[in-house]
């Protein structure tokens, strides 16, 4: 049965994994959300590591770089949305370019929603205030 | 790459350029920075302008590598258009 949890709009309980192979941008991004509220926060270096954390641990929010070795952002979303104890997970991709074909990409594959680095906490309340807006 | 901020007390967008200047500090190995608050360095907006050779009405102003980007918004632009926060 489906585990999808009706999260109201910016509930700051809400349990986060953050995809980054970069240690430095997961601790600015985990600054960032933490300064907006969020501090269920687990990390993950690339969408291998991420993908078994995320059939174990009930995440309600994904929030994913784009660019990493081993298994990319976009892969990471398309293994998210083709795996049905997971599909209903929010992605949020983070990225350093706003290349229209990666938009248009991130969007066919269902990401829910897409911030160019670099971002602030108040950009970042913004995108998941939508991304919940829509959910809600 | 060096960044230049020139800010003043309780400025949102200072404290905003501050952040993101020590988030890039963080990144690149090929960057670094310095804050200044224009009061306390002696600068009136009108000495600062001088000194930037533009005439300035907000703050904060930031140069890097000797060129005046502007304030926050034109840096975070500016960051965004030379990826700066890709991987070197």
């Amino acid at each position: 049965m489906e585990k999808k949890k009706n999260i109201m709009a910016l509930d700051k309980n809400i349990k986060i994994l953050l995809v980054d192979d970069f240690s430095t941008m997961r601790r600015i991004e985990k600054n960032l959300l933490k300064e907006i509220g969020f501090s269920n926060i687990d990390e993950a270096d690339d969408g291998v590591t991420a993908l078994p954390m995320l059939k174990k641990g009930n995440y309600d929010l994904v929030i994913t770089d784009w660019n990493m070795p081993v298994m990319q952002g976009i892969d990471l979303l398309k293994a998210i949305r083709a795996n049905p104890a997971l599909s209903h997970i929010p992605v949020l991709m983070v990225t350093a370019e706003s290349k229209r074909e990666q938009i248009i990409a991130a969007a066919q594959a269902g990401v829910n929603g897409y911030v160019v680095k670099p971002f602030t906490g108040a950009t970042l309340r913004e995108k998941l205030e939508k991304i919940y807006s829509r959910i809600n | 790459m060096k960044l230049t901020i020139y800010g003043k007390k309780d400025c949102p967008f200072c404290d905003k350029a501050k952040l993101l200047a020590s988030q890039l500090n963080d990144i690149r190995k090929d960057f670094s920075f310095e804050y200044f608050d224009y009061e306390d360095e002696g600068f009136t907006k009108e000495t600062l302008g001088e000194k930037l050779g533009k005439e300035i009405s907000t703050l904060p102003q930031i140069i890097l590598d000797d060129k005046l980007i502007g304030g926050y918004t034109d840096l975070e632009a500016y960051v965004r258009k030379n990826k700066l926060f890709a991987r070197q």
